[in-house]
């Protein structure tokens, strides 16, 4: 028998070293499993948040705040979710690695597994409306949030002279056109004849809808497009997948700094 | 009790897949999953794991560490204990000798690193081996003389960088193909290809940068 066996075995022996029990490594397998879905599941949920972002932004208002398409799509990019899409699509491609036969997939393919499973949850979580709650709890709680993404831009649409409008729907006049109430709570005429009129903006007073248009006076504006406030937006039985954001949630003034007071007006 | 008369004491081990019986004189017979099997059951026949791979990783950790005798040694009685500790971590998937290779790889290294010792080319025993087998496997020194010059290999291998270094001496010294060197050195297959690819690059830049004549 060689030293080395013999030395071996007298170790074991002595030590009273047996092999670890087979729960250990799987244990640590499941852990490393679990985590990848953890992981997966926080990056889909962030992704369904940049959907939501991504359609309901208003993509074709550049013009009427003169700016390029592409200076307003770098102003205009949710980039706090795809920062953390990125980022959780990374540390789940590492903990991919981390299991027993990762290291035999390439990145290439860990990679695009991973972030292929991201979209597909991540869709499945937009359209079950989980997109918009996220996003909306981020930007009730987190100031952080709000520095990054001041809303989704509703003072841009408090800009009439621009040709952009935002309020609620306060009353119909017939077929024509209708009564809003604006941010500021300062009555408007609407003349939506001729305009992209949706039947469910039609009939819903109190409804939240931003107007692409002209002023045409003090308090009256000519309407070319007429969108609600929320794409697919629940209200009053309209068809929808998500439901309404109120205009109070979009008038909380944002304060970055909490700590400081703000100013009397 | 000695460990021999141990040994024999245990010379009929009944295999329960195959009925057959593991003595010290057959022990070769059987395979090293079904040796696995029977060390879970009886530490005793570690002993005979100990002996099939002493030789071969002995060899390996010479060649990619370039240890002497004493160290290689002592880093082989860890690496053993470490293999006896995971025996039940064992991946079915994979050819044992993979895995105790794997092992016996990362420990190296760590140890490596631990000591702060940056690991050394091949000994000298082996350099004409070597260079037989690396220049066989690359096209342009098939066509010079392949009598190759021990102090030249050792230094050209003694250039190349740490990782192509490894797969070169897996290939064509170890002798293991492209899936085991994957399993070992737990990188894609496609991996391994390129860096034997590499390997060869740089082997044969540092020969004609460095003007030797083969």
């Amino acid at each position: 028998m060689s030293d080395l066996s013999k030395n071996v075995l007298e170790e074991i022996k002595e030590h009273h070293i047996t092999p670890k029990p087979k729960w250990e490594f799987l244990v640590r397998d499941y852990v490393i499993w679990a985590m990848f879905g953890i992981l997966v599941l926080i990056g889909s949920i962030a992704f369904s948040a940049l959907i939501f972002m991504i359609t309901n932004h208003d993509w074709d208002i550049y013009r009427n705040l003169g700016q390029s398409f592409w200076q307003f799509l770098l102003l205009s990019l949710p980039y706090f979710w795809i920062v953390l899409v990125i980022a959780f699509s990374i540390f789940a491609w590492y903990d991919l690695k981390k299991t027993r036969a990762g290291y035999r997939y390439t990145f290439t393919k860990i990679g695009l597994a991973n972030i292929g499973l991201s979209i597909l949850l991540g869709t499945a979580f937009f359209y079950s409306g989980i997109g918009m709650k996220i996003e909306n709890i981020f930007a009730d709680n987190m100031p952080f949030y709000r520095v990054i993404h001041p809303g989704r831009g509703i003072t841009v649409w408090e800009n009439p002279d621009k040709g952009l409008l935002v309020g609620e729907v306060t009353g119909f006049i017939d077929d024509e056109g209708f009564n809003l109430r604006d941010l500021k709570n300062q009555d408007w005429i609407v003349s939506a004849l001729n305009s992209v009129w949706p039947r469910e903006v039609k009939s819903n007073i109190g409804m939240i809808v931003r107007i692409i248009g002209k002023q045409t006076g003090k308090d009256t504006f000519q309407a070319i497009e007429v969108r609600p406030w929320m794409v697919n937006c629940d209200r009053n039985g309209a068809p929808a997948v998500q439901p309404c954001r109120s205009l109070d949630r979009e008038r909380k003034p944002f304060i970055p700094f909490p700590l400081i007071p703000m100013p009397a007006k | 009790m000695s460990l021999e008369s141990g040994l024999n004491q245990n010379k009929y081990l009944n295999l329960s897949s195959s009925w057959r019986y593991l003595t010290v004189e057959n022990f070769d017979k059987i395979t090293d999953e079904e040796l696995v099997k029977l060390i879970l059951e009886n530490q005793e026949n570690f002993l005979f794991l100990v002996r099939r791979y002493e030789e071969k990783l002995t060899r390996y950790i010479r060649r990619i560490s370039g240890l002497d005798k004493e160290d290689i040694e002592d880093l082989l009685q860890d690496i053993f204990i470490k293999v006896y500790q995971n025996l039940n971590d064992f991946d079915t998937s994979l050819k044992f000798s993979s895995w105790i290779y794997r092992i016996a790889h990362n420990h190296a290294i760590s140890n490596f690193r631990k000591s702060k010792a940056r690991p050394v080319t091949v000994s000298m025993d082996e350099e004409t081996e070597i260079a037989r087998r690396i220049a066989s496997g690359i096209d342009v020194l098939k066509e010079v003389d392949q009598k190759l010059k021990k102090k030249v290999v050792i230094d050209v291998l003694k250039k190349m960088d740490k990782n192509y270094k490894e797969v070169l001496i897996l290939k064509f010294l170890e002798e293991k193909d492209y899936n085991e060197i994957s399993d070992i050195l737990q990188k894609p297959v496609g991996t391994i290809g390129t860096l034997i690819n590499r390997a060869k690059k740089q082997f044969k830049k540092i020969v004609e940068k460095e003007k030797i004549d083969f």
